[in-house]
């Protein structure tokens, strides 16, 4: 049991990386990476709103389940997200305004970030129980953290770099993507579940 | 079934998420600065943008946020804003929280409770100015034509259409100062600029002379103005 929890939270961190891998969520990481102090509260606000959406969307697919409604998932799910992404709103605007303002609209477009949709979908499709969604969950958002904020430093680094004309910019920030996304192939196999 | 149940299922959650939402915007809401409502309820409002800032409203954030002089505000110079102002910002900002949640957060009140309290005389609010519309603009400047020391009057005003100084628009209030219906005093934006001894150099000129600075500038009133601006 204790071994399958490792297993899926190494899984969800490396090997699937939400980012890397599965390629989900390509907007705010290239959107919100050009400061690590932006990347790692979007990280922060990522984490918090999957592992209590994966937890809402669990329970509540249960009930449609039992309702026989499985085709409602995706709009049930989509409204629990958006819900919650309006609460962090709200919350970070009272708790930490500068936060607030350095995420910009980055902050309620968590609510079409489709790695939040994808990992309430896939918590539902390999059948996970309650603790094995929050360990996957909680593995998926620090696997976007982990993503997110090593692409920022990268990108913070790069500022200082002299970089040909054409690459400037977007172009190369895109290049640096692929590679560390190739860098992250080199984890699969690792984990066999 | 399963329609009422989709139905049912949906609206639970939506009320759900709906009444969530709206206890936690009222747990997490956030206080304006209450100053910011008090100064710009303590301005003229004719957003004429004598003083730098796009409008009323930007000039009150910035007197605020300590950028803006209180004495900022050109038109409101005479009828005490800058009293106004200096009152509101040397108040206690727990206090004047206080006196705005007591009021309902309605500025004019919480102004005039302030004023009150002050016991300071402060001079009464000037009346809030109603400015012309485009077509009474166009329309009064058609009327320049016929006039000609109108005409070079108007190119020595400021030309924004504060009405501050009562009528509507800067041509007719260059066409009253033309017939000497109108004390050109009045012109508040347009003191730094000089404009009264402006005005009193054309008054003192004859019909043929400015026949002529018509001619010669064919009626533009950027070049007439040029030639006032020594």
């Amino acid at each position: 049991m204790a071994t399958r929890l490792v297993f899926i939270f190494l899984s969800a961190i490396l090997i699937n990386n939400f980012v890397l891998s599965r390629f989900l969520g390509i907007c705010p990481f290239l959107g919100v990476s050009r400061k690590t102090d932006t990347a790692v509260g979007m990280s922060i606000a990522v984490t918090f709103v999957m592992i209590l959406a994966s937890i809402i969307t669990w329970i509540l697919n249960i009930a449609l389940d039992a309702l026989g409604l499985p085709f409602l998932r995706t709009i049930v799910f989509i409204l629990v997200i958006a819900t919650l992404v309006q609460f962090v709103e709200i919350f970070l605007k009272k708790a930490s305004p500068g936060l607030y303002e350095a995420l910009g609209i980055f902050l309620p477009l968590i609510t079409t970030n489709c790695a939040i949709l994808g990992l309430a979908l896939l918590n539902v499709q390999q059948n996970y129980t309650l603790v094995e969604t929050i360990v996957n969950s909680a593995g998926a958002g620090l696997g976007f953290a982990l993503a997110l904020i090593l692409f920022s430093t990268i990108r913070e680094r790069m500022e200082l770099s002299e970089i040909p004309e054409p690459f400037k910019g977007t172009a190369i920030a895109l290049i640096t993507a692929g590679l560390l996304s190739m860098a992250f192939m080199g984890f699969q196999g690792l984990v066999k579940l | 079934m399963t329609i009422v149940y989709s139905v049912l299922f949906m609206s639970v959650l939506g009320v759900g998420a709906g009444i969530f939402l709206a206890f936690a915007s009222a747990k997490f809401a956030v206080k304006k600065d209450p100053r910011i409502a008090l100064i710009e309820a303590s301005l003229p409002g004719a957003n004429c943008g004598a003083c730098g800032f796009p409008g009323c409203a930007a000039f009150a954030k910035a007197v605020a946020e300590g950028k803006a002089p209180i004495e900022g505000c050109i038109p409101g110079k005479r009828s005490g804003v800058p009293e106004k102002l200096k009152l509101i910002l040397d108040t206690d900002i727990d206090k004047l929280i206080a006196l705005f949640d007591e009021n309902e957060e309605d500025a004019e009140k919480t102004l005039e409770k302030l004023l009150a309290s002050s016991g300071k005389a402060v001079k009464a609010a000037p009346p809030k100015i109603q400015r012309p519309t485009q077509e009474e603009i166009d329309s009064y400047k058609e009327k320049l034509k016929e006039n000609p020391r109108a005409a070079v009057i108007f190119a020595v005003l400021p030309n924004i259409n504060c009405a501050l100084c009562g009528s509507p628009g800067c041509a007719a209030f260059a066409i009253k100062v033309a017939n000497k219906d109108e004390d050109i005093a009045k012109c508040v934006p347009g003191k730094p600029q000089n404009v009264s001894q402006k005005v009193a150099k054309i008054m003192a000129l004859s019909e043929a002379e400015l026949q002529k600075i018509i001619e010669e500038t064919s009626g533009e009133p950027a070049e007439i103005k040029k030639k006032f601006a020594s």
